[in-house]
């Protein structure tokens, strides 16, 4: 059983293929209201949200929801502007500088019907709780 | 020597393929340089028609991930402009204070993460040896400042929720300055050794060009006159009549000319404009390093840019000092029929927002123009002329010092989404 205090969310309500985390948050925040649900971007400061974290995002190449627990498995983009510092590259940093202990990604699919994501979720955060 | 040599790098800037870069050599000579920014035309102008002003700032800000605050500030400017609002003083340090935290954060971020390994002679910062850890937590304490200043002014380092048309919906506490004094006084010896390695970098590529660039009598980055180096001074509004539009058949991206030629804008143009307006903290601890300036050297843009961040924090300290900021009544605001034109130095460069709004305040047109679309054509001409110093080196290394030179330039090619792509050799939980 864990304790999740706070779901870092990602995603830019004007990409359709990226919007789905923050248009999950209202309901997620009444299923889970004991867990702070907070849009986050990747060049704000991961490391000040704790050594454990919790992270709501949209993956590629999955038709349900995820749990990824294994920083190595990200890929990294390759870099040439900071534009290029996504939620991948932030992470790896931060587990090669020893700042991250564990990482819990709730992977969402591109093309899902929300109310499928909210029932995965659900399912996905309820037992990580329980 | 490769006397014939064709160089295709594939999707520059993201693998969702945001630009790519062919190069064709034959017998020795540079035959073509296509740049192809692949990712620019977002329809930013047509989407925002008829939307009301009060949301047209905060929409508009999704332009960019990194520099959301710039969008935000550039389209509150052009509203403003058009409604005939006049921001009250503290509203403009505020604003100041906002830009400053976003031009920290996101100078430090390419300055270390991406601009360090080609000093170090490595592929990323993942390879950075033990020796490296100390400048990897100084990055994070210089890009922490930077997010913290934007969080405390703003409300967020990305897509800030505070600042509005007219005013801030909030204000900083005395508490939170000092707080933030503390940190960013903290930041600024790591900020004194970042501009010393970039100073003692001996990447050089040097073409006279003109530069172009908002030049503001205390180096803030959001009013005064547009200036060029060959002495042309224009007014904000007028900016747009010394540019022309150049269709680039191979890129998404509409390229600009500056009374006709090519030019550049970002920090090397505004540090050659404007040194002399620099925190006076600044000048005196680092008049060796701004000695280099005038310099035409596209490397030291990124050294202007390192200069830049302790200018930055320099100010900043001082504004957080000397000021204690109050409740204010926002200004009324009216809709009314008319055009307004906000112009600021982005961390890239000069930002352009131009805004039609019809009696009921809705955009009836729109006009954006981003500092990378600005140099795309001498970024381009650039790229050609490195390549014939560089053609006895193996090919990867080739491919690896014109990446170096496209990097200089911090170029704005992409958005703000980013997904996850998963190497699946795993099994989930």
């Amino acid at each position: 059983m864990a304790s999740i205090k706070t779901i870092l969310v990602f995603g830019n309500p004007l990409v359709k293929k990226d919007r789905l985390p923050l248009m999950l948050m209202p309901e997620l925040r009444k299923a889970f209201p004991q867990i702070e649900f907070k849009e986050f971007d990747a060049v704000e400061d991961l490391q000040k949200e704790g050594k454990i974290l919790y992270i709501l995002d949209s993956v590629e190449g999955i038709d349900q929801v995820e749990v990824i627990t294994d920083i190595d498995m990200l890929q990294v983009n390759k870099i040439y502007s900071v534009h290029d510092f996504d939620l991948a590259y932030s992470l790896k940093l931060l587990k090669k500088m020893d700042m991250v202990d564990k990482v819990v990604i709730f992977g969402v699919p591109m093309k899902i019907r929300k109310d499928q994501a909210v029932r995965q979720l659900k399912q996905k955060i309820g037992s990580i709780l329980s | 020597m490769h006397d014939s040599l064709d160089i295709n790098i594939e999707q520059i800037s993201k693998t969702e393929g945001h630009a790519d870069l062919e190069v064709k050599v034959r017998a020795g000579k540079v035959q073509d340089v296509k740049l192809k920014i692949s990712e620019n035309k977002r329809f930013y102008t047509q989407a925002v028609r008829n939307r009301h002003f009060v949301s047209v700032p905060q929409f508009v800000s999704r332009i960019c991930g990194t520099c959301s605050i710039a969008h935000l500030t550039c389209s509150t400017e052009a509203v403003e402009k058009c409604l005939g609002i006049t921001p009250s003083p503290q509203t403009e340090l505020l604003r100041k204070l906002a830009v400053y935290g976003m031009m920290i954060r996101d100078h430090a971020m390419h300055l270390y993460f991406f601009c360090l390994p080609d000093i170090f002679k490595v592929d990323s910062v993942f390879e950075f040896d033990k020796s490296k850890d100390q400048l990897v937590k100084q990055a994070f304490a210089v890009k922490g400042a930077g997010n913290n200043l934007s969080k405390v002014v703003a409300g967020r380092a990305i897509h800030a929720t505070y600042e509005r048309i007219g005013s801030f919906s909030h204000i900083p506490s005395k508490e939170d300055c000092k707080v933030m004094i503390k940190e960013l006084k903290s930041a600024r010896d790591h900020v004194l050794d970042l501009i010393k390695i970039f100073y003692d970098c001996d990447f050089a590529f040097n073409r006279k060009t003109t530069f172009v660039a908002l030049v503001t009598k205390d180096y803030s980055f959001l009013e005064g006159e547009i200036r060029s180096s060959d002495g042309t001074v224009i007014k904000e509004e007028d900016y747009w009549d010394h540019l022309s539009r150049v269709v680039i058949p191979y890129s998404q991206a509409t390229g600009f000319k500056f009374k006709g030629d090519e030019f550049m804008v970002g920090a090397l143009a505004r540090m050659n404009l404007n040194k002399d307006s620099l925190h006076r903290n600044t000048r005196k601890d680092i008049p060796k390093y701004l000695s280099v300036f005038p310099s035409y050297n596209i490397y030291h843009n990124n050294l202007a840019q390192a200069i830049e961040i302790l200018h930055c924090i320099d100010h900043s300290i001082q504004m957080l000092e000397e000021n204690e900021f109050k409740e204010e009544s926002p200004p009324a605001v009216r809709s009314r029929k008319g055009r307004g034109i906000g112009v600021i130095e982005a961390p890239r460069g000069t930002l352009y927002h131009m805004l039609e709004l019809d009696g009921d305040g809705k955009v009836k047109y729109a006009n954006f123009v981003i500092p990378t679309a600005q140099n795309q054509i001498k970024m381009e001409k650039d790229i050609a002329l490195v390549i014939p110093q560089i053609l006895d080196m193996p090919k990867h290394d080739i491919h690896h010092e014109l990446e170096k030179v496209v990097r200089a330039y911090d170029p704005c090619l992409s958005c703000a989404s980013h997904f996850l792509r998963i190497k699946w050799n795993r099994s989930f939980v």
